[in-house]
């Protein structure tokens, strides 16, 4: 580093250090956040109530923890959510990757109605019901499909993954074509190698999504058993902030409801977490763009 | 009879024109076949899950009664489109929805792209991971948890906000108490929550720009501004492009759940918007007529918005949504 | 390099072969089970309570707490399964997303035979005839619902639509008091000060809370709340005026718009201008309320019963000696006068679908909830087990249900009494494991509790609810803004004459007229 800094002129330095501290301010204000949970998570009620916690438990408590790992449904929850979520991820990447580099490629003729009639399904919906009863006609209330077909694709992402499909340089395509390759071999020689970054961030925004999901699983599952985390843990805390209203002896130990709001969410969270930084690797710059030549 | 002929003839020229027309098409179709292959899932689970449902929308001409379903409802024309523009408020709902909008696209819409450009001009890359990450972590917590932090801090007595202006002499102040400090709220609430997740797409679109660009703008001299300004900026430029299109599209939309936690008939001046009104209507019966009248008109102006930037991005530029 | 291989048309067949796959996931999944019918085990015939000679399997929807599972082997649902013959085959859906649940399995039109649920989501299917109008069935078959449902005249009010018939069973109550206001007895206690009980004293005793230096704080905000603005009725009460509708003498009223609440508006203005109120009362959301309670910041409120209870015991963890009491609203020139009187709605209730062949035998199940062996089961469970003595008076629980700190959290649901069968509700029940908080409220609110108007129960017709609706949100709003800057001192009183023509401008009369009307209709069911 000082190497570096050695080999730069003052203007260059000045902006460096002004960067640093602003993007550590940054990082600073989006972290407490989730310091706060965490602290509160591991605190007593009665300080989270009184607002005395900073970014250190107070009164460490792990009973919320407790109660909510101790829910019988937790271990299968867990299983759904990363079967939800890598299954999921497979059906929306296939759907979105195919149907991006088609709608990419300049000479499709008709490119411009498909992504009209696309783009148009942002801005109007149906509503609840009736994408509820379409699931349901097709037999697929309470499986595993319909925690991946209705929400294939998204339609954002199929536009942001095709936009990057566009901005590959022509030259890559046209050298292919020239060696008598059809459309398939295009795509799975020159656009995906290319393509990693765009490919993984796409990823990631669905495994996310499923990860997070709470409300299809509502409406489209019945069983318990089939239940993701998401599902189970808000209906943890709901259950907990309901007590007083049923009026009966079914309170969630009272000592807990705060803490646990905050339980839940830390361990919905860290496992998504602790995987990222595995992954960041993929967003490395398109080195491969130069590889593929001739 | 010349007359009958005639009519043969025009007849037999449509067909021929038909016939014509369908052999193009299925040439077209084998040309292609392997894109329109690929095409084929996804226009399947439009036209399925997406444009079949759309019949729904129909209930917000009708009074519908959910024990009749969509079909039986009775009509009732532009009953609630009238009652929603007719309202005293509507003026006001339609201006503080443009306004949080507004400011949104000011600031909350270049935040990630510049938050994506300075990060990219770190060169500590272990520092800059662990930027990028903990950047990510306000998109993982609930807005129910971000907005009650956001009240929290606002508090006058025990709020951060207000202790460190207590500290720097001034007078404590109830913010969520005045009308004019909600859009500024709002949107600081959002760039907090946002700003990091939404640069994960610019830094993607950063590291596909082709590095060779960046060697030869060095070599021909060019310091790091030049080198932003003519090259990272235009290598993103399409993603930025789609990008502030459909954020134009969603023009009229400020989602409800947010303001509800951080709003009170105070500042219901600058914080009721659209979907906030919409969802104090509650709990009488056949809000869903209401709800879904609304949400059409939210959408027809989104769409007719979404048409005229489409338009002009393609005047403009490369890069267009269709 | 490139080749027109066998790969590619492999791909392209799996392609199309991935798109018929996603859709014979459907044809993959299992059917669904029809219910099963009797299975003809004939149980011990000699029990006099049997429904049915055999073992009926019936199905039924309900909602399920996370934290308190349904199933049949609780012990009172096992119990009234070896009673009655009736066995339910549960549907269920978590209380979390009930409301959701519910309205996603009505619109596919596959309604199981029973229908146990929450709240009044119910009605625009009831009113499109998809439940069994049950009059004639509790006539014929259900003396015990008769007499609670029907020959009450408030409760046949409450459920009777305006076709004169009715839908749904419900649960009713002894113990109809929701909430009301709690104070620390040992803030008046360090303070030697006496229950308030006229608006004059109950301006003093906020005033000596906040003088009085009960504790370190420094600033003490005597009286909290996490309000709407129209909560501010449980103050209005005094001027015998409730925030929006009321009834005075069967005449429909808006309490705003009445003359005497311009001086029931001063004196909250006196209360929150005189810092007697927290400035931010309404505003506050849970949490922040929470904080001013638990940090002793403020030691007045109003809540829901519970919390009387909820809020002492976490309050020991910092102050040992901290204790909510329940205290009557104050008494002006009208009384005093209490608005938590609990509407007998649709909560808890039961509804038979249209058509069920089983609606005979569900209709009797029903029935013995009401009957006095039933709702003993229902209420207490079994003796012996879940308690030892039941008196006039009280019920005595055993260490099953209450512990050496108080009734054990989840037992009493988990051994299936007070769940989603409707049941005459017992105030013995509840006296039984209440703790001192809990009974005080009520106790302070029963002498007073007035009726509310009955929105829940009221039903307009289509032209009625339409002009109320294109006139009264409208209104509400207005209202709503208007009344919080005279409340809280950003409007000078002298416009409040104003605020009342304005009200009469936008057509507050015509909304009376129709709520009126509306009213009469249901004083005549």
């Amino acid at each position: 580093m000082i190497a570096k800094i050695k080999g730069t002129s003052p203007s260059r330095l000045i902006f460096d250090i002004i960067n640093f501290i602003v993007l550590t301010l940054v990082a600073m204000v989006t972290l407490y956040p989730f310091l706060y949970v965490l602290a509160a998570s591991l605190s007593k009620d009665i300080f989270i109530l009184q607002g005395k916690i900073g970014i250190i438990p107070m009164g460490f408590d792990l009973s919320a923890y407790k109660l909510v790992l101790g829910n019988k449904y937790i271990p299968i929850a867990y299983k759904n959510t990363i079967i939800y979520t890598v299954f999921g991820t497979i059906v929306n990447m296939l759907f979105t990757t195919f149907a991006a580099f088609a709608l990419s490629r300049k000479r499709l003729p008709g490119k411009s109605f498909f992504m009209f009639l696309i783009a148009f399904t942002m801005l109007f919906s149906g509503g609840l019901i009736p994408e509820f009863m379409v699931v349901r006609n097709l037999g697929l209330l309470n499986t595993i499909w319909a925690m991946c077909i209705p929400s294939a694709i998204s339609t954002m992402n199929l536009i942001i993954l095709r936009t990057f499909f566009q901005n590959i340089p022509a030259e890559l395509e046209e050298a292919a074509l020239i060696d008598g390759a059809n459309e398939i071999l295009i795509l799975f020689r020159v656009i995906i190698p290319v393509s990693i970054p765009a490919i993984t961030t796409i990823s990631l925004f669905y495994a996310v999504n499923h990860w997070n999901d709470f409300f299809d699983a509502m409406i489209y599952l019945s069983d318990k058993n089939k239940f993701p985390l998401q599902l189970l843990l808000r209906d943890i805390v709901i259950a907990g902030e309901v007590d007083e209203l049923a009026g009966s002896g079914a309170d969630v130990e009272i000592q807990v409801r705060e803490s646990v709001k905050y339980s839940t969410i830390m361990i919905a969270t860290i496992p998504i977490v602790c995987v990222y930084p595995f992954i960041q690797k993929y967003f490395v710059k398109g080195v491969m763009i130069g590889s593929i030549k001739g | 009879m010349s007359e009958s002929s005639n009519e043969l003839t025009v007849s037999q020229v449509k067909f021929k024109k038909i016939k014509g027309l369908i052999s193009d098409v299925v040439k077209i179709i084998i040309k292609y076949k392997y894109l329109y292959i690929m095409l084929l899932p996804a226009v399947a689970y439009y036209v399925i899950f997406k444009y079949l449902p759309m019949y729904g929308l129909i209930i917000s001409f009708k009074r519908f009664n959910p024990g009749l379903g969509v079909f039986r409802s009775p009509w009732v024309g532009f009953k609630y489109y009238e009652q929603f523009f007719k309202s005293i408020y509507f003026g006001r709902l339609l201006r503080n929805t443009l306004m949080i909008n507004l400011y949104n696209l000011l600031f909350v819409f270049p935040a990630p792209i510049i938050f994506a450009l300075l990060l990219n001009e770190l060169r500590l890359s272990r520092y800059k991971k662990f930027i990028q990450t903990v950047s990510y972590l306000p998109h993982f917590i609930s807005t129910v948890i971000i907005a009650s932090m956001v009240f929290t801090f606002l508090n006058r007595e025990y709020g951060l906000v207000n202790n460190i202006i207590y500290m720097l002499g001034g007078e404590r102040i109830a913010f969520l108490n005045y009308s004019k400090y909600f859009w500024g709220i709002y949107t600081g609430m959002d760039l907090w929550k946002s700003t990091g997740w939404g640069s994960i797409i610019y830094l993607a679109a950063i590291t596909s720009i082709n590095p060779e660009l960046y060697e030869s703008a060095i070599v021909d001299g060019a310091n790091r501004w030049r080198q932003i300004w003519h090259i990272t900026l235009p290598g993103i430029s399409s993603v930025i492009i789609i990008m502030l299109i459909l954020r134009v599209g969603r023009l009229l939309s400020v989602g409800y759940k947010s303001i509800i936690l951080l709003y009170n008939p105070l500042i219901y001046e600058t914080a009721d918007v659209i979907n906030t009104f919409v969802y104090r209507r509650g709990l009488l019966n056949y809000e869903f007529s209401f709800a879904t009248a609304v949400g059409l008109f939210q959408s027809v102006v989104g769409f007719i918005l979404v048409v005229f930037s489409n338009k002009i991005a393609r005047t403009f530029s490369e890069t267009s949504l269709w | 390099m490139f080749s027109k291989s066998v790969g590619s048309r492999v791909v392209a067949v799996l392609m199309v072969m991935l798109l018929v796959l996603s859709f014979t996931g459907c044809v993959v999944q299992d059917k669904q089970q029809p219910p099963t019918q009797s299975d003809g085990t004939d149980t011990g015939s000699d029990i006099s309570t049997l429904i049915s000679p055999t073992r009926l399997k019936i199905r039924a929807w309900c909602p399920e707490r996370i934290d308190a599972p349904i199933n049949n082997e609780l012990l009172v649902f096992k119990e009234l399964i070896e009673r009655t013959n009736i066995e339910f085959d549960w549907e269920l859906a978590p209380t979390a997303s009930e409301k959701e649940k519910f309205n996603l399995m009505m619109s596919t039109g596959d309604i199981p035979d029973i229908v146990f649920f929450g709240d009044s989501s119910i009605i625009p299917y009831a009113e499109a005839g998809l439940f069994e109008p049950l009059s004639g069935l509790i006539e014929e078959h259900a003396p015990n619902l008769k007499k609670y449902l029907i020959d009450d005249p408030a409760v046949r009010r409450a459920t009777v639509f305006d076709d004169g018939e009715i839908y749904y069973v419900v649960r009713t109550s002894t113990a109809l008091v929701g909430g009301g206001f709690m104070i620390r007895e040992d803030w008046l206690d360090k303070l030697n000060l006496p229950l308030p009980v006229t608006l004059d004293e109950w301006y003093e005793t906020m005033a000596a809370f906040k003088t009085g230096k009960i504790n370190d704080n420094e600033v003490i905000w005597p009286f909290t709340g996490r309000w709407d603005i129209d909560d501010i009725k449980h103050f209005m009460g005094a001027w015998g005026l409730d925030f929006y509708w009321f009834t005075d003498n069967d005449q429909v009223k808006c309490g705003v718009y009445e003359p005497a609440a311009k001086e029931a508006i001063t004196w909250i203005r006196k209360l929150y201008v005189d810092k007697m109120l927290d400035p931010d009362i309404f505003v506050n959301n849970a949490s922040a309320w929470e904080a001013r309670i638990t940090n002793e910041i403020s030691g007045w409120t109003r809540d829901s019963r519970g919390r009387a209870d909820t809020l002492t015991v976490t309050l020991k963890q910092v102050n040992p000696d901290a204790q909510f009491i329940g205290i009557a609203p104050p008494t002006g020139p009208a009384g005093s006068m209490s608005f938590d009187k609990g509407e007998v709605t649709a909560g808890r209730s039961a509804a038979i679908k249209k058509g069920s062949k089983y609606k005979v035998e569900l209709i009797k199940f029903l029935d013995y909830g009401y009957s006095e062996e039933g709702l003993n089961l229902h209420n207490f469970g079994i003796e012996g087990v879940t308690y030892s003595e039941l008196t006039d008076k009280k019920v005595v629980f055993t260490d099953k249900i209450m512990g050496p700190d108080g009734v054990i959290p989840g037992a009493i649901m988990n051994f299936g009494m007070d769940r989603n069968i409707p049941f005459p509700y017992d105030s013995r029940l509840e006296m039984g494991y209440r703790g001192k908080g809990t009974l005080s409220v009520i106790e302070a609110q029963m002498p007073i509790l007035r009726d509310e108007f009955p929105e829940g129960s009221i039903k307009y017709t289509d032209a009625e609810r339409d002009e109320y609706n294109s006139k009264w949100l409208d209104m509400e709003t207005y209202i709503t803004e208007e009344v919080s800057k005279f409340v809280m001192g950003i409007e000078p009183m002298d416009k409040w004459d104003e605020f009342v023509q304005a009200l009469n401008r936008m057509g507050i009369e015509d909304v009376l007229k129709i709520q009126d009307t509306a009213y009469k209709r249901f004083l005549s069911r």
